[in-house]
């Protein structure tokens, strides 16, 4: 293990110092030190999902990317999507379709989502099974994911709209 | 002898070994011999993957899918054994070789009579010492394959022990035995092999242990008496101990060792001199190879002769040619003994007070060689000069003088047109075919130096300008080195008084028996742990630094140059020209200072500390000056004349230009010093003789700055400097032979390996299923990924990050370079679109082998690979995902990067953007990798053969720490 030394990292849209050693996995970082929740530890291999965050907007499993490749990027959690009160078209989503049981998972579906709308904002079922394949879910509401991202898909596309109708006015 | 070929058919060894074998585990009890008296086949038949058990006579085998089954079945077997004792306790029936005079009545009388009993081992001492070998018995024919330089015993051996002709076997020699081979294992591994092939009819490997044949090795004795006076008379008997030399397999069936009865194949047991009373008799039956005995009987006789002659204060060269009949011989003894300056031996144990003394032994050997298949008569001559510490015991073998002829020129010089293309590729790895290994020991003979002493077939001193690595090679190169062993031990004994009895000498046994001189001077010594063999070649290499490198010089300590000495664009320079020489890759420890030292390399010799190269005067270079610091770069010798190990490429680094090379220093100089004493680099003898590394440095160091080629491009000599001056690409990629040197010719940049990774080719040779271009390297040099090919990892990624820091001309100019050792690969743009077509064709042809794939290691696979290496599922992500179907190691004939990267991960990536991989080493278990690599090539490389020996090597890896 290297010596701890300060690192800047860019979470939320706010900037943060830590002291950590580089080769730490972010996902540590991020609960212990930003007190970032979202993000969970499952496997600790890469293999679950369940900590994923947004890395530049790309999903990344923060247990397995040292602290140090965050430095110099923007690192999104479920934390930085939406509030309470304003939740992200990805979140609000989720919560309407009740696409939870145990919920362990959930973090990971809904970054995976965001990450995926991203790219492609009107997805098929097929593309969407195929995306969220390597998020693993042991209790059982993929049905519901699997709806919960389709309507994502739609709110984020009236989300869109709305805004650039706003912008126009 | 030609290994890369069928000593008796001639046929290359190309063909392949055969795909989906079986293992087999034979059964013995702890001494090898012994009479089964019961075992449960049924147990063992009903262990998985077990496939037969094989029983003949008292042989007793278990073959299995794969080597753990068939050990698991093994163990289920319980076989009984009940060893019986008369073998154990009857003396050897004695048979007469030849005999003339009356030796025994004239011993009886004779005044000057000297007795003395030498010992041979067969075996190596290394308890981890192991051989393996496959074997085929397919249409009445057998094939076996292991590495083995001399088969025409086995072969023998083989047909005595299936009962067949000797010409329907085919051995084919693999010229590069694996670490820890041994080739007496290797016989033992070939016949079990056999046996259990012909016995199922399908192809099995297996592998003997050294540790099976107990805690004494096979060895052969010999008891010699001889006289001078009043008539001269020489007896020697030679006895083996049970089992020593003949398979196991053969005593264990009943079956007698083929070459017991024939008559004149001992080779050497009759001693080449005309001596007027003689007696040879060997046990009845000896059952050792002869051309395995005739080290030891050269050995013995050798030795004693030299004993006689210092006991009657005879010049030994002059007793020879005194009971020498033999033109050839004689006159090869003349011109050795005048190439070597011989005067007599040194006397160096008349000086008792010496702390190092010197001495000089002579020895010859004429015997007929049967390895070709036709008998040749072989003569050669040897003096040795030794150098022994009386403190410490260590003994320097300072030089050599070889002599040797052979008989039979005809065969001699077709042998390297018909067969093997005239290239130095060949000869140097040809040389490295006898005593290829520094742990090598059996019969297998120190050649470094024999093809190039047989070249011109006369008396021949190693002289400077002859090049060892690029002379040819020839039939009867082992008999040449017949006489290493009596030669230094009788230089030993001049120089110490220490007559050394049986290999191999170690600076021990010398040590204890100068304290206990003379009383142990006659005890046999024990066995130590380095071996005869790995001095052998050494002293043909330290030969060349008594008589063109003398000890170096120690350079006087300067003050460290003033801060301001260097302008700011010189430091900046050199700090380019320490970038391209990844000089902080090696000289800094994980997690420590920059360039402070302390990182552990670890190399076939032992493990090697990198030193502090800050400017500390205490722990650093910041007393060198220039001139101490040019030399350590392009000789590799330290301030204080000490050499370096070739760990550090000063073989590359000598082409550095002197610009860079001062700049380099003004860059180091530069910095900041740091206090750092990393450890002491500590090898185990002989690498720990750092003289001896004069004759590595003659023999595999030029000292030339880089010469451009004027019929080249600019940007390819720029290339070509960086890649092999500072870059030292060929330190890794090219492959080294037995000595550490690195091989040149066509072997040049052909895959060598790093730190327990393999250094892939960088040539045609290059597996990659897609081949390099110009622009893939210099994406993978910038980058350290290209798309086409994966990511450096590994001791590469270092490399690359270190390449970082050159401006991107350079970078693009290696990869110019690079690419031009590559005449087949696109350099075109127009090219890249076949380039597309043949990564598309890759990765169909791996989706349709994933189609057929399925089972527990497949969601294996699934679970824990396909998130970040299969590119059309997931989502998006954060960092490369490396196809897989397109990777080079993938496709690679060892499986030992995609262990090491499945084990240990790639989690220091040259470059954030390529993305982490985690180890999998705590996750997953040595069967679950096994399976997951096996899985891997059959996905994605499944043109290429299942690898060979993947559990052994992930158990291997699994420990290193990379």
């Amino acid at each position: 293990m290297a010596t701890p030394r300060p690192i800047v990292l860019r979470v939320n849209r706010d900037t943060q110092e830590v002291c950590v050693d580089p080769a730490t996995p972010l996902l540590y970082v991020l609960r212990n030190d930003l007190a970032c929740n979202g993000p969970k530890y499952g496997c600790g291999l890469g293999q679950c999902g369940a900590c994923t965050v947004l890395i530049d907007g790309l999903a990344a499993r923060s247990c397995i990317v040292p602290a140090s490749a965050a430095v110099g990027r923007a690192v999104t959690t479920l934390e930085g999507l939406g509030t309470r009160a304003a939740p992200d078209p990805v979140q609000q989503a989720f919560i309407e379709e009740q696409a939870a049981q145990c919920g362990y998972c959930l973090n990971g579906m809904i970054m995976s989502a965001k990450a995926l709308l991203a790219a492609n904002p009107d997805p098929s079922e097929t593309e969407i099974r195929e995306a969220l394949r390597f998020n693993l879910c042991r209790c059982g509401t993929h049905v519901e994911i699997l709806r919960a991202v389709q309507r994502a898909a739609v709110l984020q596309r009236e989300a869109h709209a709305h805004a650039e109708i706003e912008a126009i006015r | 002898m030609n290994a890369r070929m069928n000593a008796s058919a001639g046929e290359p060894m190309d063909v392949a070994a055969p795909t989906g074998m079986l293992h087999g585990h034979a059964v013995r009890p702890a001494a090898g011999m012994g009479r089964l008296t019961g075992f449960d086949a049924d147990a063992a038949r009903r262990c998985a993957g077990v496939v037969d058990v094989v029983v003949r006579g008292n042989f007793l085998a278990v073959v299995a899918a794969m080597p753990e089954q068939a050990h698991a079945g093994a163990v289920a077997l319980q076989a009984r054994w009940e060893t019986p004792r008369d073998t154990l306790t009857t003396p050897p029936q004695m048979r007469a070789v030849t005999s003339h005079g009356n030796a025994t009545q004239v011993l009886a009388q004779g005044a000057g009579r000297v007795d003395a009993t030498y010992r041979w081992p067969l075996a190596s001492p290394r308890a981890d010492a192991c051989g393996s070998a496959i074997a085929d018995w397919q249409h009445g024919a057998l094939h076996v394959w292991l590495a083995c330089t001399q088969p025409a015993a086995l072969r023998l051996e083989l047909a005595a022990l299936l009962d067949i002709a000797a010409e329907s076997i085919l051995i084919l020699c693999d010229p590069d035995p694996p670490a820890r081979h041994d080739a007496f294992c290797a016989r033992q591994a070939a016949a079990d092999a056999a046996l259990m092939a012909h016995a199922i009819g399908r192809p099995v490997r297996t592998t003997f242990r050294a540790a099976e044949l107990g805690n004494d090795g096979p060895k052969l004795r010999f008891d010699v008496s001889a006289t001078l006076a009043p008539a001269s008379a020489y007896t020697i008997a030679a006895t083996a101990t049970p089992g020593a030399g003949t398979p196991f397999a053969l005593t264990q069936t009943g079956r007698a060792a083929p070459y017991a009865e024939a008559s004149g194949v001992d080779p050497g047991l009759v001693p080449p001199y005309a001596v007027e009373h003689l007696d040879v008799s060997a046990a009845q039956p000896l059952g050792v190879p002869p051309d395995i005995a005739a080290r030891g009987q050269v050995f013995a006789h050798e030795s004693h002769l030299d004993g006689l002659a210092a006991q009657a204060g005879i010049d030994p060269v002059a007793l020879r040619l005194q009971w020498l009949d033999d033109r050839t011989g004689s006159g090869l003894i003349t011109r050795v003994a005048e190439q070597s300056g011989w005067q007599g031996p040194l006397k160096g144990h008349n000086d008792a007070t010496a702390g190092v003394r010197r001495g000089r032994g002579f020895a010859y050997a004429s015997v007929i060689d049967m390895e070709d298949g036709r008998p040749a008569r072989t003569w050669s001559a040897w003096v040795a000069d030794v150098e022994v510490d009386s403190r410490t015991g260590d003994i320097h073998v300072t030089r050599v003088t070889v002599g040797h002829e052979r008989e039979d020129i005809a065969s001699r010089a077709k042998a390297p047109t018909t067969t093997l293309p005239d290239d130095i590729a060949t000869a140097t790895r040809q040389l490295t075919t006898g005593g290829q290994r520094y742990d090598d020991w059996g019969d297998g003979a120190p050649a470094e130096t024999s093809p190039a002493l047989a070249a011109d077939g006369a008396g021949h001193d190693l002289a400077p300008q002859t090049r060892v690595d690029i002379v040819g090679t020839l039939a009867g190169g082992a008999a040449a080195t017949l006489p290493a062993a009596a030669a230094v031990a009788n230089a030993i004994h001049d120089a110490t008084g220490v007559r050394l009895l049986e290999p191999p000498f170690s600076a021990g046994q010398i040590r204890q028996a100068l304290e206990h001189k003379p009383s142990a001077a006659n005890k046999s010594p024990r066995k130590r742990a380095w071996l005869l063999a790995t001095l052998a070649p050494l002293t043909a290499l330290a030969g060349l630094c008594a008589t063109v490198l003398p000890w170096r010089a120690p350079i006087a300590p300067v003050a460290p140059p003033g801060p301001g000495l260097y302008s700011a664009a010189t430091i900046e320079r050199g700090r380019l020209v320490a970038a391209a020489g990844d000089c902080a890759v090696c000289h800094t420890a994980p997690g420590g200072t920059r360039n402070a030292g302390g990182l552990a390399l670890e190399t076939p010799f032992g493990t090697v500390y990198t030193t502090n190269i800050t400017p500390d005067a205490e722990t650093g270079i910041g007393n060198w000056s220039y001139a101490a610091f040019e030399r350590a770069m392009r000789e590799g010798i330290h301030r204080d004349g000490r050499r370096l190990y070739p760990a550090f490429p000063y073989t590359a680094f000598a082409k550095v230009s002197d610009a860079d090379m001062q700049a380099l220093y003004a860059y180091l100089m530069a910095a900041d010093p740091v206090v750092s004493r990393p450890p002491e680099t500590q090898l185990a003898f002989p690498f720990n003789a750092r003289p001896l590394l004069a004759g590595w440095n003659m023999l595999f160091h030029r000292n030339e700055q880089y010469v451009p080629d004027t019929s080249r491009s600019a940007q390819w000599n720029r290339g070509a400097y960086l890649a092999d001056g500072l870059g030292h690409c060929s330190a890794c990629h090219s492959p080294r032979n037995a000595l550490g040197g690195e091989r040149g010719g066509k072997a040049y940049l052909t895959g060598g390996e790093a730190e327990g990774w393999e250094a892939p080719a960088l040539t045609a040779l290059s597996k990659a299923p897609v081949p390099w271009t110009e622009d893939d390297l210099f994406q993978y040099l910038r980058t350290g990924f290209a798309a086409r090919h994966g990511a450096a990892a590994g001791p590469m990624a270092p490399v690359v990050e270190s390449l970082r820091e050159l401006p991107e001309g350079d970078v693009r100019a290696i990869a110019h370079y690079v690419a031009s050792l590559n005449p087949a690969s696109p350099t075109q743009a127009g090219t890249q679109q076949a380039a597309a077509a043949q990564v598309a064709a890759v990765e169909a042809r791996s989706a349709a082998a994933a189609l057929r794939l399925s089972g527990t290691t497949d969601r294996l696979y699934q679970n824990a690979c396909a998130v970040c290496h299969q590119g059309n599922a997931g989502v998006p992500q954060f960092g490369e995902k490396p196809s897989l179907a397109l990777n080079t190691n993938l496709h690679s004939a060892r499986p030992d990067n995609v262990i090491q990267v499945v084990l240990h991960g790639a989690s220091a990536p040259p470059h954030a953007g390529i993305g982490y991989m985690p180890g999998f080493a705590d996750s997953l278990d040595d069967a679950q990798v096994s399976a997951l690599v096996h899985y891997l090539r059959e996905r994605f490389a499944p043109d290429q053969p299942r690898w060979d020996g993947v559990e052994d090597t992930v158990a291997r890896l699994r420990k290193s720490s990379h």
